[in-house]
């Protein structure tokens, strides 16, 4: 995630500018915060790891913020708010990021958090066999040299050039030295982590469950809630019937299961289900490498031939909205003025003419020096929330004369097949930075092409690339907007990929929990203080869940 | 009195007796039923003269999602809109598809491992009958789902990946059979003429074995489809947008509590077919045994 962007197989979508107004979780009168409870959460997968830097999903995110408070936290609506970090200082020339660490700030074991315990973090983010490398991209401009602790609570760290955004990649876990320099950093951190968060580990449960507890030494102000427990829950269905039976206090619904349910009345008594956008959407990249899809046409021609305000209305419920390029609506970045390519199967038709395809043996598939406009587009194979879409631009598809080829692959080897250029298409969602520049450069510079970055479309234009450099050097907000939606307009044209739609996240929330506020950065940056806030009426909380598991293991 | 080795006594009078059940008579008619419905599935279905649903299996429509049943979409509509009857009726082809093909393979290999194991006996029947156990030591969905996900998920993928791991079971009925068979006078008097160890088991041996491998046979195809369903239920099937009973109704987990008609039918068709399959499986065995 920060300083690059984060690759995730299409699944649910998370988090950007709410559409309905803040309401408070509860009719109830009194909201005097209380004491207590245990939240239970869902979470969609398992975790691989619970140690922050190695970690490279968004559940890990999901859990180890809670275990770790980052040096810098996002609030609400993104803006930057002190965590380990009481203030920070950025130098004139942007090169120079001086921490200054809150002096009560002490790991779980009441060691104080000290300047040398950010330098070790930073050390193991760069060291390649950590495997950080979704951390690293946002480091590696990092100047050693000038990189060092001026005292037990203030750190600088220099960076060889200044870059817009740089302090981004600061909502970071600091781990402490004493603990993680012991031992297999890679595999011994896996189920045990020692943080500076305001909960602990109580264990976990592979697949399972992981029970966090509330550190009654926390230094920071004290959460409400006296214990968080994650219940990994895969299937939508499943987790969708636990939070009508109030087994789940959250967990995110499907557009059918919102518009179905959402406003039954036995649903709206256990929960309430909130609508808004987050920095996250869905895209179909183009490999532009490909010998049919490298002309631009036909990749303009294909997204013609998807009827998006017809799915946004009848599978997503108005629930959606049209993407025109790589920003959502939300950024400050995004050009409103880009349009967005409207359905049109004859305009399609033509300009796949005009590239030279045409329905010369009569078959009703187009053809081109006697091969067939054939495209294999990868899906991850046990994703049901896909078919939908899949199945419908198939069918329009064919109806034009082009042959969509869906083959389901496990989503490892998905990614694997992605980075290596061996597809053609695939169908995905991208989670994005708040600042729009970490999020360019990895995906559509040349020089980021993979092994080294996240430019999976094989996307190379030395406009596109300069323009790129000049956002991330630029400092002036007004002048990077105008770069970024100049380069908005030109990525539009060339259409790299089919920016498809950003689907809003409909997140169900059990009305016993209170004071909940959902965060513009409810996907990869799901963390804000937010969660602290919430409490649950002492008459509401249960303490059934946190018996252990069948079969759990303390650890 | 000494049997006559062109005319198997197993098999004598098996099929008198077998149509002498009612059960299986009328099972064995549905099967008949279902397998012309999926051969006339292009004919019966879509705009064509002969049709009867007026739908092609592909055709969605947005606009009608998850219509209940009625006049015009007499088994509703799936999450696309399309006819639900439309695409069981060509669901049924890839079923019954699935379950011959894999079970005839399962058959051909069956019983060549089960002949030369059971005929020649030795070392060659220690080394196949080990064979037959490591197979089975591997679960049956496991290892049909790690050859599907090694190749590319397809029809034939498929049917070979259940004819390749299901032919145990028929490989021990022939083994078995064959150990009794060889010992018997016509088998011996064979022999004694001089036949060769290949006519033998073509032409004297295997004929008389098959009819209780056919029984277990029927059980075959009633579980590759079984399988077949449960894969594309795992989202392992057959590509899209070839429609599949299993797929539909992996579908219908989504509408469960909305769109009954989803789960009803497709679940229907699959259980159907499957008992069918079944109850021929056993009219069969209760023909060839003698005590009855």
């Amino acid at each position: 995630m920060r300083g690059s962007a984060g690759l995730f197989l299409l699944f649910l979508v998370l988090g950007c500018g709410r559409e309905t107004p803040y309401r408070p979780a509860s009719t109830t009168t009194d909201e005097t915060p209380q004491q207590g409870g245990t939240l239970v959460r869902r979470l969609e997968g398992d975790v691989t790891s619970l140690n922050p830097i190695s970690g490279n999903s968004r559940y890990e995110n999901e859990v180890t913020w809670f275990l770790f408070t980052p040096l810098l936290q996002l609030d609400q609506d993104l803006n930057l708010i002190p965590g380990l970090a009481e203030k920070w200082e950025i130098s004139s020339d942007g090169r120079l990021y001086t921490f200054h660490l809150n002096r009560l700030a002490t790991f779980e074991d009441r060691l104080p958090v000290s300047a040398s315990d950010v330098l070790f973090t930073l050390h193991k983010i760069v060291d390649p066999t950590s495997e950080a490398p979704q951390l690293a991209g946002a480091f590696e401009g990092i100047d050693w040299s000038r990189t060092s602790a001026l005292d037990d609570h203030t750190v600088t760290v220099g960076f060889k050039e200044p870059r817009a955004g740089q302090i981004y990649a600061f909502v970071l876990a600091v781990l402490p030295e004493h603990i993680y320099s012991k031992g297999d950093f890679k595999t011994g951190f896996v189920s045990r982590a020692v943080g500076n968060g305001p909960f602990r580990l109580v264990r976990r449960v592979p697949d399972k469950e992981i029970l966090l507890e509330r550190r009654e030494d926390y230094w920071g102000p004290r959460p409400y809630l006296r214990r968080i427990l994650f219940k990994i829950v895969v299937d939508d269905r499943t987790a969708w019937n636990a939070m009508k039976r109030g087994e789940l206090d959250d967990t995110l619904v499907t557009s059918d299961q919102w518009q179905l349910e959402g406003n039954a009345p036995q649903v709206q008594r256990v929960m309430e289900i909130r609508r808004f956008y987050t920095l996250n959407y869905n895209c179909i990249p183009w490999n532009n490498r490909d010998p049919i899809l490298s002309d631009k046409r036909v990749r303009r021609a294909l997204a013609m031939c998807l009827d998006r305000k017809s799915i946004i209305a009848n599978i997503f419920h108005g629930t959606a909205r049209v993407m025109t390029g790589p920003f959502t609506p939300d950024q400050w970045a995004y050009n409103p003025n880009v349009p967005a390519i409207e359905y049109d199967p004859e305009g399609a038709l033509k300009l796949f003419q005009e590239a030279g395809w045409g329905d010369s043996n009569g078959d009703g598939i187009l053809d081109k020096g006697g091969k067939p406009l054939q495209i294999e587009m990868l899906v991850a194979a046990g994703n049901s929330g896909t078919i939908p879409f899949v199945e419908v631009y198939q069918s329009e598809l064919k109806q034009i004369g082009v042959q969509l080829k869906v083959l389901s692959v496990d989503p490892a080897v998905m990614i694997q097949r992605i980075l290596k250029g061996n597809y053609q298409a695939a169908y995905m969602a991208w989670d994005i930075d708040p600042d729009p520049g970490g999020t360019l450069f990895p995906m559509f510079h040349s020089s980021q092409l993979p092994p080294a970055g996240d430019n999976i479309v094989f996307y190379t234009n030395p406009e596109v690339d300069q323009l790129i450099v000049d956002g991330r050097q630029e400092m002036n907000r007004s002048k990077r907007m105008a770069i970024y939606q100049h380069l908005h307009e030109i990525l539009a044209a060339d259409q790299p990929y089919f920016w498809t739609m950003q689907v809003s996240a409909k997140w169900a929330v059990n009305r016993r929990i209170h004071n909940v506020r959902e965060s513009k950065g409810f996907g990869p940056y799901n963390w804000y203080p937010g969660p602290l806030e919430w409490w649950i009426p002492a008459d509401q909380q249960r303490q059934r869940e946190t018996r252990p598991a069948a079969g759990a293991m303390m650890r | 009195m000494l049997p006559d080795p062109s005319s198997p006594p197993a098999t004598r009078g098996v099929w008198s007796r077998f149509r002498r059940r009612p059960v299986a008579s009328i099972s064995l008619s549905f099967v008949a039923f279902i397998c012309l419905v999926a051969l006339a599935a292009p004919l019966v279905t879509g705009p064509g003269r002969f049709a009867l649903v007026h739908f092609r299996p592909d055709t969605i429509d947005l606009g009608h999602r998850l219509t209940s049943p009625s006049h015009e979409h007499w088994l509703g509509t799936d999450d696309l809109g399309r006819d639900l009857l439309s695409r069981m009726i060509h669901g049924a082809r890839v079923s019954l598809a699935v379950g011959l093909a894999a079970t005839f393979i399962s058959l051909v290999i069956g019983s060549l491992f089960g002949a030369l194991a059971g005929y020649y006996g030795g070392t060659i029947d220690w080394c196949i009958s080990r064979l037959i156990e490591l197979v089975l030591c591997f679960p049956f969905l496991l290892l049909v789902l790690a050859i599907v996900a090694l190749f590319e998920p397809s029809l034939w993928t498929i049917m070979i990946a259940l004819g390749l791991t299901s032919w145990t079971s028929e490989a021990r009925y022939v083994r078995g059979e064959f150990l009794r068979l060889r010992e018997e006078e016509f088998a011996v008097a064979a022999r004694a003429g001089g036949a060769g160890d290949l006519r033998i088991i073509t032409r004297h041996l295997l004929p008389n074995a098959l009819a209780p491998v056919l029984v277990s046979a029927s059980f075959g195809v009633a579980y590759a489809i079984i399988v077949e369903s449960s894969l594309s239920f795992l989202g392992f099937g057959v590509p899209l947008p070839a429609p599949t009973w299993g797929a539909m109704l992996a579908t219908s987990e989504e509408y469960l509590g909305h769109a009954w008609w989803l789960a009803l039918f497709p679940g229907l068709a699959i259980f159907s077919t499957v008992i069918a399959f079944n109850l021929i499986g056993d009219g069969f065995r209760q023909a060839l045994d003698p005590q009855e």
